[in-house]
């Protein structure tokens, strides 16, 4: 030890050592529970998304009929035309497998006996079953199509989860609301739980109004190909436009890879037909586009769209068609909180908050030196 | 600190002793659970995380590209964009048309002369008794001829091909989807998420964001135009020797050309395998024309190109590929040299700070 050297004696808190156990355990405990509850967290997402597109309608219809009945009858109004859209797509999409059932095999067999008998080919399709193994496929087409897949448990395991979802879309529509608020009112901290609070519901109201929106343009991108594959009499038109429509919630290049389907299967069928459906597209490319900057982005939320491919590409990748709509919403929720965000901090509100927050609050005040009469203190 | 006994009066000689408290905010713990539950959301998407960055990472190595175009040209940024990408886009179909039905054809010749090949590999020295002894020609012989029933008996393998033919193209999708949008889009969003923070850190902020922006951006534009100078090489040296697949084997060497120190030697290795088959000569010669280029490029065209952007010891950059490859694959390998290489750049900054005494940027 050196002259002027001090010794530090540390001293750990056992309030530290319990927090840092606290963190182990429940760490360790979300990890676990992540683990065997992903699914059901993915439907309780998948409810609240549900909830917030659905809870404008409600309310309105809250006006006139208690808020419980609403949510019931918005519900019910919204599975009976997915009831509607699924019936019409399955005898679609029957028809058109029944159709390719004698088309498809007919013309593998047609390649078979083309080729020569020791061709590689051939003796792939033969010895492998091709032609057998594909009916067997296109036979599953359906089920695969609506349910998603073609094991019966499975299906019956998907129709019980959405159920679940429907059931857990009421309770968040009469009570999402109220859940929400009490898990903002766990903010003790003043400043913040309001900046909190705008936020929130700057995310609630630019994702609901920019899905909305953007469904509804999927919609009538699914409707005008739909229309276009009937009037150019292309096979299995209403499943084209569902697919058309589900493809332009991707931004960029989704609507154009929605309507190739139909385009190739038109000028298949007639090269002319393809052109009138290529000059479909082209028209209907530039009205969602001025339908988008005009109506979607003035008034719900500008979202970035990076933020929302990356969104909607791992909504698909998780959970489908549903899964997109939920990536819609989500990057236009971030999108609306972003916003907010920004103008609560160029006013200072939120940098304040986040401040306050961030820095620890100051130590112990050290204690006042007593102070004395002036005389005194000469004389000492 | 009025609960603690106060330290004990030191001995004789000793110095003073003070106490120094440790002691956990409750918030840390709820930043500290944030973290847990932003990782557990990102390992259950590693197949999002995977395309997404080499989107990232395909408009990092494009940006340059399209700046030049706004800077030479005048274009708006979407304009410019359009035009690289869809450059980009013609010459990957134009490549595609003119070159993925040559090499189908040649697919069927190669079932039949690898056998014949692998015979001729029995008068090598060294090898080709083990090559003989172990019956490695017979191997290969009834591998191909057993092909259509292990498809046919195999339930999923027919599957399996499909899907991963779907998976392929997804991802291709996929990665040009981000890469256009990352592009036309990035720096707005990387603003706009900037802007949130305090002004103080904004310029903290964009002074780090510029130095790993220049950082990352080079390696992938030079990494990328360097396989590009790959692949047209390796797909000459094919032509010119009548290899099999040659362009195929070109796109494949620039592919991997991308993942340093051992990128090279798996497109050599490819290009020499499938030399073999039209004759020991032309592989051995494909084999010394291939390492010529790979000292060319080694010692001309990478100094040049990336030689400024990135300066890590081999030692260092061969072990964070092993890492990175280790840890994701292909992905893990392509990225760990620059991520190795901002941390440099990050620490470099630090040190010549600390050194300097200079303040933080206000």
């Amino acid at each position: 030890m050196q002259g002027n050297a001090e010794r530090v004696i540390i001293v750990v808190r056992p309030r530290a050592i319990l927090l840092v156990v606290a963190l182990v355990l429940v760490a360790l405990g979300f990890l676990v529970i992540a683990e065997a509850a992903s699914e059901v967290a993915q439907r309780v997402l998948v409810a609240g998304v549900l909830a917030c597109l659905l809870r404008p309608l409600t309310l309105r219809l809250a006006r006139r009929m208690p808020l419980g009945v609403a949510a019931v009858l918005t519900v019910g109004v919204v599975l009976a035309g997915f009831a509607l859209v699924t019936a019409v797509e399955i005898r679609d999409l029957v028809n058109e497998t029944n159709r390719l059932k004698v088309d498809v095999p007919a013309r593998i067999e047609e390649l078979r006996l083309d080729l020569e008998p020791d061709h590689p080919v051939r003796r792939w399709i033969e010895e492998s079953r091709v032609e057998p193994r594909v009916r067997e496929w296109l036979g599953q087409l359906p089920a695969r199509v609506v349910l998603g897949t073609d094991n019966p448990a499975e299906g019956a395991s998907r129709v019980t989860g959405a159920l679940l979802v429907t059931i857990l879309t009421m309770f968040t529509i009469t009570r999402g609301h109220q859940t929400v608020l009490g898990g903002l009112g766990l903010i003790g901290h003043q400043r913040l739980r309001g900046s909190v609070e705008r936020i929130v519901r700057a995310a609630y109201q630019g994702g609901t109004s920019y899905t909305l929106r953007t469904l509804v343009l999927a919609v009538a991108s699914g409707v005008v190909a739909g229309l276009a594959a009937q009037v150019l009499e292309v096979p299995a038109p209403s499943v084209l436009g569902l697919w058309a429509g589900m493809w332009s919630l991707i931004p960029v290049l989704g609507l154009v890879i929605g309507y190739l389907p139909v385009i190739g299967l038109a000028a298949a069928e007639q090269r002319s037909a393809g052109v009138t459906a290529l000059a479909v597209l082209v028209v209907w490319l530039g009205l969602a586009a001025l339908a988008r900057r005009r109506w979607i982005a003035r008034h719900g939320v500008d979202v970035s769209a990076l933020l929302l491919t990356l969104s909607v590409m791992g909504g698909l990748h998780v959970g489908r068609a549903t899964g997109a709509m939920v990536g819609v919403f989500l990057a236009s929720a971030f999108g609306g909180a972003l916003a907010e965000a920004r103008r609560l901090n160029l006013t200072g509100e939120l940098g304040r908050g986040l401040d306050e927050l961030f820095t620890l609050p100051p130590a112990e005040p050290a204690r006042p030196k007593p102070v004395l009469p002036p005389g005194q203190a000469r004389a000492t | 600190m009025t609960d603690l006994p106060p330290p004990p009066p030191p001995a004789a000689g000793e110095p003073p002793a003070r106490h120094l408290v440790i002691d956990i905010a409750p918030r840390s713990v709820v930043f500290g659970l944030l973290v847990v539950v932003v990782y557990r959301l990102l390992t259950e998407i590693p197949a999002v995380l995977i395309r997404t960055s080499l989107g990232v990472f395909l408009a990092l190595a494009l940006d340059p590209v399209v700046d030049a175009v706004m800077r030479r040209i005048g274009l708006r940024r979407a304009a410019a964009v359009t035009l690289v990408v869809g450059g980009f886009l013609a010459g990957a179909g134009a490549f595609g048309v003119l070159a993925v039905p040559r090499a189908v054809n040649q697919l069927s010749q190669v079932g039949a002369q690898v056998p014949g090949v692998i015979s001729d590999l029995d008068d090598l020295p060294i090898v080709g008794r083990a090559i003989d002894e172990n019956g490695i020609d017979e191997r290969v012989r009834d591998f191909l001829d057993n092909l259509p029933d292990t498809l046919a008996t195999r339930d999923k393998a027919l599957q399996g091909i499909v899907q991963s033919t779907g998976d392929g193209l997804v991802t291709v999708f996929w990665v040009l989807l981000v890469a256009i949008t990352a592009l036309l889009d990035g720096p707005r969003l990387a603003h706009s998420l900037r802007d949130v923070l305090p002004e103080r850190f904004h310029a903290e902020l964009n002074h780090f964001g510029d130095l790993g922006y220049r950082v990352v951006g080079r390696y992938a534009a030079g990494t990328g135009f360097i396989a590009i100078v790959n692949a047209a090489a390796v797909t000459t040296i094919g032509l010119a020797l009548g290899t099999p697949l040659a362009p195929l084997v070109g796109v494949w060497s620039g592919l991997w050309n991308i993942v340093p120190q051992i990128g090279g030697f798996m497109g050599g290795a490819t290009l020499v395998a499938l030399s073999l088959s039209k004759g020991l000569g032309t592989g051995l010669a494909a084999a010394a024309i291939f390492l010529v280029y790979q000292q060319f490029e080694n010692h001309v065209i990478q100094p040049v190109i990336t030689g400024r952007t990135i300066k890590i010891s081999p030692l260092a950059n061969i072990t964070a590929v092993l890492a990175g490859a280790a840890a994701g694959g292909f992905v893990g390998a392509l990225l760990a040299n620059p991520l190795l290489a901002i941390g440099k750049a990050f620490f470099s900054e630090y040190q010549q700070r600390t050194e300097q005494g200079l303040p933080r940027r206000r």
